[in-house]
């Protein structure tokens, strides 16, 4: 096939072009030490949620515990003996 | 003897930063290489080579060490270039005269220099959609067989068949109508069979 024999002369031939030199390796790292920096802010965030979970179950219990009283409690109104 | 990237690979792993950063330094030449097939341009080039290494780097708990670290790295990187190669409308829509021109003859392609018949190639193969042009980029720039152009795509050996022949044949159209647009002599095309 002559599209094939294209291929393989201008392959044959370009297979000696050598790339310019590259050297990535400091431009990877910083890449990799700015993505990890948005973790550690999660973890701070979730850490900062976490506590805030906590202190509103605490307070909660504590409302629940201290302030909240069934309203129909028969000892509350007295009917107790009625009953 | 220890591997040397097994060993980076598990220090990496284990957080050491520095030892990612000697098994870039050992790969990143094979990298650019393989990626040069991708784009010409140098910029460019760098960083998809940068974006190979990161993408490497997200993946490396899925390095399991069957085969060579290189092997590995270089599906990465083809998968890269491809990805690259859609996302960017990188088609050539029109392949420039004088490299048609310079495809008068066998002789003149097989005299063009390395770096002319690569820009010449890139061109060509630019024209076709990009499962064309890495099917045929694999086989012939990189000389892989039908078998490791599946395992670098991970497309099945069947496929790799059926593309290249569409590829090839997407191609020979392409010329055939330069031909008739450009009234090129295109011998080596129409004519000249080994």
């Amino acid at each position: 096939m002559n599209e094939e024999r294209i291929l393989q002369v201008l392959a044959r031939a370009a297979r000696a072009d050598a790339p310019p030199a590259v050297d990535v390796a400091d431009r990877v790292l910083a890449s990799l030490r700015a993505a990890r920096r948005p973790s550690r802010l999660i973890v701070w965030f979730a850490a900062a949620a976490s506590a805030a979970a906590i202190v509103i179950v605490v307070m909660a219990l504590w409302v629940l515990m201290n302030g909240a009283r069934p309203a129909m409690d028969p000892s509350d109104m007295g009917m107790v003996g009625m009953l | 003897m220890v591997d040397p990237d097994l060993q980076d690979i598990q220090a990496t792993l284990a957080g050491d930063g520095a030892a990612y950063g000697r098994l870039v330094r050992r790969h990143q030449e094979a990298v650019t290489k393989r990626m040069w097939r991708f784009v010409r341009d140098p910029q460019r080039l760098e960083e998809l080579v940068h974006d190979v290494f990161v993408e490497a780097y997200v993946s490396l708990k899925g390095f399991r060490g069957e085969a060579p670290f290189t092997h590995w790295l270089s599906r990465i990187a083809t998968r890269v270039g491809y990805h690259y190669w859609k996302k960017r409308d990188t088609a050539v829509k029109d392949m420039p005269l004088q490299d048609w021109d310079a495809l008068a003859g066998e002789e003149e392609a097989s005299a063009m220099e390395a770096s002319e018949a690569a820009q010449v190639l890139h061109d060509m193969l630019g024209q076709l959609p990009p499962r064309d042009r890495l099917v045929l980029t694999l086989m012939y720039l990189e000389e892989l067989s039908v078998a490791q152009v599946a395992e670098q795509t991970g497309w099945s050996v069947a496929l790799v068949k059926v593309q290249a022949f569409r590829a090839r044949k997407k191609l020979k159209a392409l010329i055939d109508k330069a031909n008739k647009e450009h009234g090129h002599r295109a011998v080596f095309f129409t004519e000249t069979q080994p």
